[in-house]
């Protein structure tokens, strides 16, 4: 299974990531604790570090910069003892941090907008100043735009890559809206920002090596087969396609590449393909330069690892004058490592952080990798040969004698638009010899059927040293991306394929009730938005920091969670964590509860209906995030209110695996609102016990759009002239009317009905707005004033879409941008006053009285701004 | 910063004092900090100073109610605070409050005492008003908010739109003052967009992955250009001239905004703004300088901008900030208001007040110029030279080889009409 990322902040992910965990202590287990220890560093109580950048003072100082932008000073860090390492904040309030370099004892800092220089004038250890190196590159505000660093080349020019922004609904097409986004800056002595190299995806680690020649890590997703690590070359492009919109080609910025085509351009070939099961998110890269102080690897790579929590290796040469090389294992359960440092001891330093997207504990912190000074019996490097490789180890190997014990594979992966690739083509390789090298640390191994563009994967899992020890890790994967000889290879590892049929929105017909504004669809109080984890002392308590992790009752007397909404028959949808003894329960209709409690017995059960089933493993106890999904249906009643069906719960799931089959609760269960009705708000329990909670969601499986409407004229459909013949358009937009599905996009416009005697109606479209988008359907409009029922999926709008503009905003993202979604208004004049109900996906979200005085009707209108690209499936319209 | 600059930054503060007391008598602008005790203001230097009740009942309760609830004898368009419920708009701390009665809310009929007061009743009655309120529970303050506590702060970070229909901004820069009011600037052209009082920045971005804009406490007190400004600067053609941010710097308990005004320039990538300010020659080299400002009818701030000439930075002594000797600053233009003014009057001191009843809201600006010499000299005050520009209002800044000193005070009366003004005049001639 891809570990795929979840999704945008606002979108009310579970706090997974805050789940510090403590060091995991495996080190009887680990073989390579004997020979690489870990220690951990102890922050000021209270304080997080999240790690984004590391180097040394010429004092032998650390200053660690945070996700938080904060520069921490670090004294003493070499200490025996790393509790002796004092702490201080040296630099507040800056955006980010991800990436840190001390330069003839000038701190510099990547931020998430600026590279600059933090300068402390009075000695103090306190920054001063924040001095502007440059701020030359785009942005949008996407949460997803990091900028990295900070590697820093012979010639004096710094370098850093730009992060491409992730929008949903389809957040795993990774998009450069801004200047640069998606490349690789060099920034020169001069403070010129040069566009250097292109088609990265999220660059998270960069690295620079004796010779000068800065490499970068990529993160795998879309484009990105796996984490790879490529040679940053001027020109060079490494896949990802965004970036290209910042290229000649797609005139600056002027037009968006394929999302899903594969660019035709030639692509830099990885250096190293790091395999999935060693990499899922790597950070950056460093050389050992300690000159054996660290061990045996004097001159080669060492790579952070965040979700896996380890530190790999890698040794590259070069073959047809291009880096390619070997990756091996090097010292695993770590923390979720996210920036490594050599320090001036020949230690290792390892930077965590893992927030918003989970990995390995420790979640954030400091820790330090220290040799031993034994020699562990394992790969030392690997020599392409024509016909195979040779292996240099770490000691004397003794030479098998059969080539029976060795096991030698090629793969490949594909290279498309879809997030991750498997392993494809992988085919044995028949080892025809392995015989000694050129002295008694090296074997040569031959292989048949070597070929270029391809990986290779080599284990030996019987050779011994001479000393009789198993090798410490018995596999490395080789990125051939070029044979020694015979013609230089044009493909790549990574092949062109067909891409994959077009993913659907999961979104598609669900409400999500808490996006963007958590609590701007329910009533409640005592509840807060926090990040949060269990308390590792005290399992029955949460701590909770400043976050938007998740939904908590963890404030003074928590009311019930109620939505504002009434519903009938739903899917539902959401997240939640319990600690150890938390007790909620989700009521349907304020009346029928379903068990949400620590209780493997209970959960997922109808309360004194039905018991969920005996011996589930679906939920994991407390700390651990869940989903739970299912179905609710309302009672049904007669004309005379006599109720003809009861209610009924269904296929209960926690993970997707059905917990509850079915419930038929013939009353409200205990704690319920008396009497049984057809539509009721929706409850979780706030005042029994802590539960957090997270992505709230429901699908309506009835539509109150269409309950106890009067029969009125038929419906009108305002878009079956292919010619729009019923509409007046201007502005610059461009309305493009195909197959009955109205597009607009292009730039800013309006659309309005010729006639203006619209007054009590009911307006129905089937649309999608995109991410970013702005539109709205204007109605009893006069040319000035009127009604609006906005559409809009601006991530930091006012008003969100199903708002009545200034008379009911909605501040949640009911609906997601680029998801298509059924919208009803509908306008009625009664004797109160105008009426106006707007409907999402079935659900009323709006029920507005308007008792100043009215118009007489007007002109119905649709409005797009500039940006915004509409797409509109159906619109009809009914008088009443 | 080399060593030379930052006398300058010293020795061009203690001239503007000196000279603002020699030769006025008085401060026009005191700044809060800067009235120790308010000898003058009120004659009472000697008395006993009086407790937080005896005050509150004296200034407060015209309009918050003898008893703190809000029902005042002085009608209001906008209710007072009823300080019984524990409603304050700008933070329950002492020391909020203390700022709050100290420099006023702009925009509303609550004035600022800092001139009025002595520190010690203004402190004094802070706590007072807090014992009028319910007993305040200590909310744990969430971990990622950031006070301004013994030395200002910048943040930077992301804002929404500051406006509806606005743009967001990438790339926002906050400044928090010892005074209790943060200033909001677009980092990218070093634009402020807003003023604020009370809390500060809620480090939201410290959830989910980052990059989610800052929540900024501070209730906005003044939208500059109703929160979408232009620039700031031009030529004395009227050509706009582009803000490069060179640096921020905490100096004492001052903040300094470091910029380079620039003429419009294009790097030589597609997309890219070119080499940054602190590589590219400018036209000016400007320092900033915000804090509260105040008369006693209505409250304010007040921007310190110094002008110095820019030479090459790349010839400089690798500081990238001094001015290259000999070079001269030309003529500029300070865009001080999108609308017109309906009246001027002079302050002492060479001070220049509009009035700007067309702004939204309206406000009454103050300007004073003068040269500061830089080795032993004294300000050398100038008048000021307001021009209308496409029905906005700017200021003239004459070309010097010396830097100059402007000092921009924007007071946001409640209201402004002729009464509300004519009070204002007086208070200003005083």
């Amino acid at each position: 299974m891809k570990y795929v990322a979840t999704t945008l902040l606002l979108l009310l992910t579970a706090g997974v990531s805050a789940l510090a965990s403590t060091p995991v202590a495996a080190a009887a287990q680990n073989p390579e604790e004997a020979y690489y220890s870990v220690e951990y560093f102890s922050p000021p109580e209270g304080e997080v570090v999240e790690v984004g950048g590391m180097d040394f003072l010429p004092n032998g100082d650390l200053l660690v910069s945070s996700r938080r932008g904060r520069v921490w000073w670090v004294e003493n860090p070499l200490a025996d003892n790393p509790a002796d390492a004092r702490w201080h904040i040296f630099a507040e309030g800056l955006y980010e941090g991800l990436g840190l370099s001390v330069v003839d004892g000038e701190i510099y800092v990547v931020q998430r907008g600026e590279l600059s220089i933090l300068r402390d004038h009075d000695g103090d250890r306190v920054c001063d100043e924040v001095e502007v190196v440059t701020m030359d590159w785009g942005m949008t505000g996407n949460y997803h735009e990091f900028a990295y660093g900070l590697p820093r080349d012979l010639a004096g020019n710094f370098y850093l890559s730009l992060n491409v922004g992730f929008w949903s609904p389809e957040w795993w097409h990774g998009i450069s809206k801004a200047p640069y986004r998606g490349w690789i800056l060099q920034v020169t002595p001069a403070g010129e920002v040069r566009p250097y190299a292109n088609g990265v995806r999220s660059p998270a680690g960069l690295g620079v090596n004796s010779a000068g020649d800065v490499f970068y890590t990529d993160n795998q997703g879309d484009w990105m087969a796996v984490c790879p690590i490529f040679h940053v070359k001027e020109g060079a492009f490494y896949g990802h396609p965004g970036s290209l919109r910042w290229t000649e080609e797609y005139g600056y910025g002027q037009r968006a590449p394929s999302s899903t085509v594969p660019p035709q351009r030639e692509r830099q070939q990885a250096a190293v393909w790091i395999p999935y099961e060693w990499s899922r998110s790597a950070g950056n890269l460093v050389e050992d330069q300690s000159g054996g102080k660290f061990g045996p690897y004097a001159g080669q790579m060492f790579v952070a690892e965040l979700t896996n929590g380890m530190v790999l290796r890698t040794q590259m040469e070069k073959v047809r004058g291009e880096y390619q090389g070997a990756v091996f294992l090097f010292r695993q359960q770590i923390g979720s490592i996210t920036r490594i440092a050599f320090a001036p001891d020949g230690s290792l330093f390892t930077g965590f952080t893992n927030r918003g997207w989970g990995g390995r504990g420790p979640a954030h912190g400091l820790g330090r990798v220290r040799w031993s000074g034994d020699n562990p019996f394992d790969f030392h490097s690997v020599s392409l040969l024509d016909d195979g490789f040779e292996l240099r180890f770490t000691d004397a190997v003794a030479v098998p004698e059969t080539v029976a014990g060795i096991e030698a594979e090629l793969y490949d992966y594909n290279y498309w638009w879809d997030y991750g690739s498997p392993i494809q083509n992988n085919t044995p390789l028949r080892v025809a010899a392995v015989e000694r090298g050129a002295d008694d640390h090296s074997l040569i191994v031959r292989l048949d059927g070597l070929e270029a563009a391809r990986c290779v994967k080599i284990a030996l899992p019987q050779l011994r040293s001479v000393a009789g020890q198993a090798l410490l890790h018995d596999a490395f994967h080789y990125t051939l991306s070029q044979m020694r000889s015979g013609p230089v290879s044009s493909a790549r590892v990574n092949r062109v394929v067909a891409p994959p049929a077009v993913k659907v929105s999961e979104s598609e017909g669900w409400l999500h009730l808490t996006w963007g504004d958590a609590t701007g669809m329910w009533d409640s109080s005592g509840w807060e938005l926090v990040d949060v984890e269990l308390d590792p002392a005290d399992p029955t308590r949460l701590i909770t920091r400043a976050g938007m992790g998740a939904l908590v009752n963890s404030g003074p007397s928590p009311s019930n969670y109620v939505s504002r909404q009434e519903l009938g028959d739903y899917e539902f949808r959401f997240r939640f964590m319990l600690p150890k003894g938390g007790d909620s329960g989700l009521y349907f209709m304020e009346r029928y509860e379903l068990q949400l409690n620590d209780s493997p017995g209970e959960i997922g059960g109808v309360w004194g209906v039905q018991s969920p089933m005996k011996g589930s493993r679906a939920y994991q106890g407390p700390g651990n995030w869940h989903t739970m999904t299912g179905r609710f249906f309302a009672p049904r009643f007669d004309a005379d209110g006599n109720k003809v069906r009861n209610a009924k719960v269904e296929a209960v799931a926690i993970d997707d695996v059905v917990v509850m089959a079915t419930a038929q609760p013939l009353a409200p269960t205990g704690g319920g609102e008396a009497g049984e009705v057809a539509r009721a708000p929706l409850r979780f329990q706030g005042g029994a016990g802590k539960v957090c909670l997270g992505d709230i969601r429901v699908k309506a499986l009835d539509d109150a759009s269409r309950l106890g409407v009067a029969p009125g004229a038929p419906a009108l459909d305002l878009l079956a002239n292919p010619d729009l013949a019923e509409w007046q358009r201007r502005g610059n937009a461009d309305w493009q009317l195909a197959d009955g599905v109205l597009r607009v996009s292009g730039g800013a416009g309006w659309m309005t009905t010729a006639s203006a005697d619209w007054r009590d109606f009911e307006l129905r479209l089937r649309m999608a707005v995109n991410e970013g988008g702005d539109a709205g359907l204007h109605f009893r409009f006069d040319g000035v004033r009127g009604y609006q029922a906005e559409v809009n999926c601006t991530p930091n709008a006012l008003t969100k879409t199903g708002s009545l503009v200034g008379l009911a905003d909605i501040h949640t993202d009911l609906i997601p941008g680029g998801t298509l979604f059924e919208y009803v208004v509908r306008c009625q004049q009664i004797e109160a006053g105008c009426e106006v109900r707007i409907f999402l996906n079935g659900v009323e979200v709006n029920h507005y009285l308007d008792t100043t005085d009215g118009t007489n009707g007007g002109h119905l209108a649709l409005e797009i701004r500039d940006g915004t690209e509409l797409t509109v499936e159906s619109f009809s319209a009914r008088r009443l | 910063m080399s060593a030379t600059m930052r006398s300058i930054h010293v020795l061009g503060s203690a001239v503007f004092l000196g000279w603002a007391l020699s030769s006025c008598g008085e401060e026009l602008f005191p700044e809060l900090k800067q009235v120790p005790g308010n000898v003058n203001a009120v004659g009472e230097a000697e008395q006993e100073p009086r407790s937080g009740a005896e005050v509150f009942a004296v200034t407060c309760a015209l309009c918050h109610g003898e008893t703190g609830d809000g029902q005042g004898i002085v009608v209001l368009d906008r209710p007072a605070r009823s300080f019984q419920e524990g409603a304050f708009s700008f933070g329950n701390t002492p020391e909020a409050l203390f700022r709050t009665i100290s420099a006023g809310i702009g925009g509303t009929p609550m004035p600022g005492f800092g001139a009025t007061l002595p520190e010690v009743e203004r402190r004094r009655v802070a706590d007072f008003v807090i014992s009028l309120g319910p007993e305040q529970v200590p909310a744990a303050g969430a971990a990622s908010i950031l006070h301004v506590q013994e030395r200002p702060l910048f943040v930077r970070g992301q804002f929404r739109a500051p406006v509806p229909g606005a743009a967001e901004v990438p790339r926002g820069l906050m400044v928090g003052t010892l005074d209790g009011l943060s200033w909001q600037y677009r980092a990218d052209d070093v634009r402020l967009l807003a003023v604020r009082q009370g809390g500060f920045v809620d480090r939201s971005d410290w959830g989910g992955r980052g990059g989610s804009p800052l929540k900024l406490l501070g209730k906005p007190v003044h939208f500059l250009d109703g929160g979408t400004p232009g620039p700031a600067f031009a030529t004395d053609g009227g050509a706009p001239l582009v803000a490069r941010l060179r640096s921020t710097l905490v100096e004492g308990d001052q903040a300094w905004l470091r910029y380079r005004l620039l003429e419009e320039s294009v790097g030589a990538f597609p997309g890219l703004a070119g080499p940054s300010a602190g590589y590219q020659p400018g036209v000016a080299m400007v320092h900033e300088s915000c804090s509260a400002a105040s008369l006693p009818s209505a409250a304010g701030y007040r921007r310190s901008l110094r002008l110095e000439p820019d030479g090459d930075p790349r010839s400089s002594s690798g500081d990238g900030g001094s001015a290259a000797a000999g070079a001269a600053r030309p003529a500029l233009l300070l865009h001080l208001a999108s609308t017109g003014y309906s009246e001027m009057v002079n302050g002492p001191g060479n001070t220049t007040w509009l009035r700007l009843d067309d702004a939204d809201p309206p406000v009454v600006m103050g300007l004073q110029l003068y040269l500061v010499a830089f080795e032993g000299g004294v300000g050398q005050p100038l008048a000021a030279v307001i021009r209308g520009l496409d029905g906005a209002t700017a200021l003239s800044l004459p070309a010097s080889d010396a830097p100059l000193q402007v000092e921009w005070t924007t007071l946001l009366p409640s209201t402004l009409n002729d009464a509300t003004w004519a009070t204002m005049v007086e208070e200003i001639q005083q």
